[in-house]
């Protein structure tokens, strides 16, 4: 790396990292969409080509794969609040209202990442994305 | 220039949450004087399993992948004729409510980048919610014109990555897509 000339548009990285077994055999190391002459890896032009091979026949399959586990039990005061004290029938009183979830999480979650990068001199920021999974609750 | 050229990527995640949420006591409520706000929103503490960090041989450049997950909480109080302003916040509070509700994350994968037009059509394959409400809910009155209380969680799933170029001398770190759902 050190040798790379920062001028360079000719150098790329690819970077692929995962913890589903069989991501390396069956995404990675197969014929790209695009051609190049480089070794076999999978490189296609549009997210849409990478979920579809993602998601390919055979390799949809997660269940040998040795996910990321949570088990944790949560305690979680949100709010504890106290005020004057109250005279009832003479004598006082405190008064207050708490809230809290408790509860637990148990997850197992499974994840691939690739990606192509070209060229080195200047960093440029890239957007990170979140979505929305599901969502509970009360109207 | 550095540029991405391709980045994509997937989370599949299973299991599930069993929580309960809860608020009991007497006296006048208002999240707002916490001064966090109304919501109020916990801080964001990921919590990171495992993860690795990769060299490119001898120099400094390299790249981290983190996977973790974090629990965010929110608490909101609100007590405007409007369903929707937080702008009210103080509401009378006297009884004990406790909801409990598991749900399923199902068997979902969801696919980065996130498409705007197509719907994701894996995250179908999920149990219902299943939401108990507690017999020994109680709401004394006195209330006045009452108010709401919302109590959240909110899950978070994802990996981290990063990237450090340029050699021993000027790493850049770059931070790489974080991909993530809740």
């Amino acid at each position: 790396m050190g040798l790379v000339r920062r001028d360079t548009n000719h150098t790329s990285i690819r970077i692929d990292y995962s913890n589903v077994k069989g991501y390396w055999d069956s995404v990675v190391n197969s014929p790209g969409i695009q051609s190049r002459d480089l070794t076999r890896r999978f490189f296609a032009p549009s997210s849409a080509d990478w979920q579809e091979k993602y998601s390919s026949d055979g390799y949809s399959t997660f269940e040998d794969s040795k996910s990321f586990d949570i088990s944790e039990d949560i305690q979680a005061p949100l709010l504890w609040q106290t005020a004057q004290d109250c005279p009832i029938e003479g004598s006082t009183f405190d008064e207050g209202i708490g809230a809290y979830i408790k509860g637990k999480l148990n997850a197992h979650f499974l994840y691939g990442f690739s990606m192509v990068v070209s060229g080195f001199s200047i960093c440029c920021p890239y957007d990170s994305t979140t979505d929305q999974f599901i969502l509970v609750g009360f109207p | 220039m550095f540029q991405i050229q391709e980045s994509s990527g997937f989370l599949h995640v299973s299991g599930n949450t069993n929580f309960t949420y809860a608020v009991g006591g007497i006296g006048s409520l208002d999240i707002s004087e916490a001064g966090k706000g109304n919501p109020a929103i916990s801080d964001d503490i990921p919590v990171t399993i495992g993860g690795h960090a990769i060299n490119a041989g001898n120099s400094a450049d390299m790249a981290t992948f983190e996977p973790f997950y974090q629990i965010g909480y929110e608490m909101a109080t609100m007590n405007g004729t409007d369903i929707r302003s937080f702008g009210e916040s103080s509401i009378p509070f006297n009884g004990r409510l406790q909801t409990r509700i598991l749900s399923d994350f199902g068997d979902s994968t969801l696919y980065f980048p996130i498409s705007d037009t197509e719907p994701n059509m894996a995250l179908a394959k999920r149990c219902k919610n299943n939401v108990v409400v507690s017999k020994a809910d109680v709401l004394y009155n006195g209330l006045g014109n009452g108010g709401r209380i919302a109590l959240s969680s909110i899950v978070t799933f994802g990996l981290k990555s990063k990237l450090l170029l340029g050699g021993q001398n000027v790493p850049l770190p770059i931070d790489l897509p974080n991909v993530s759902d809740f």
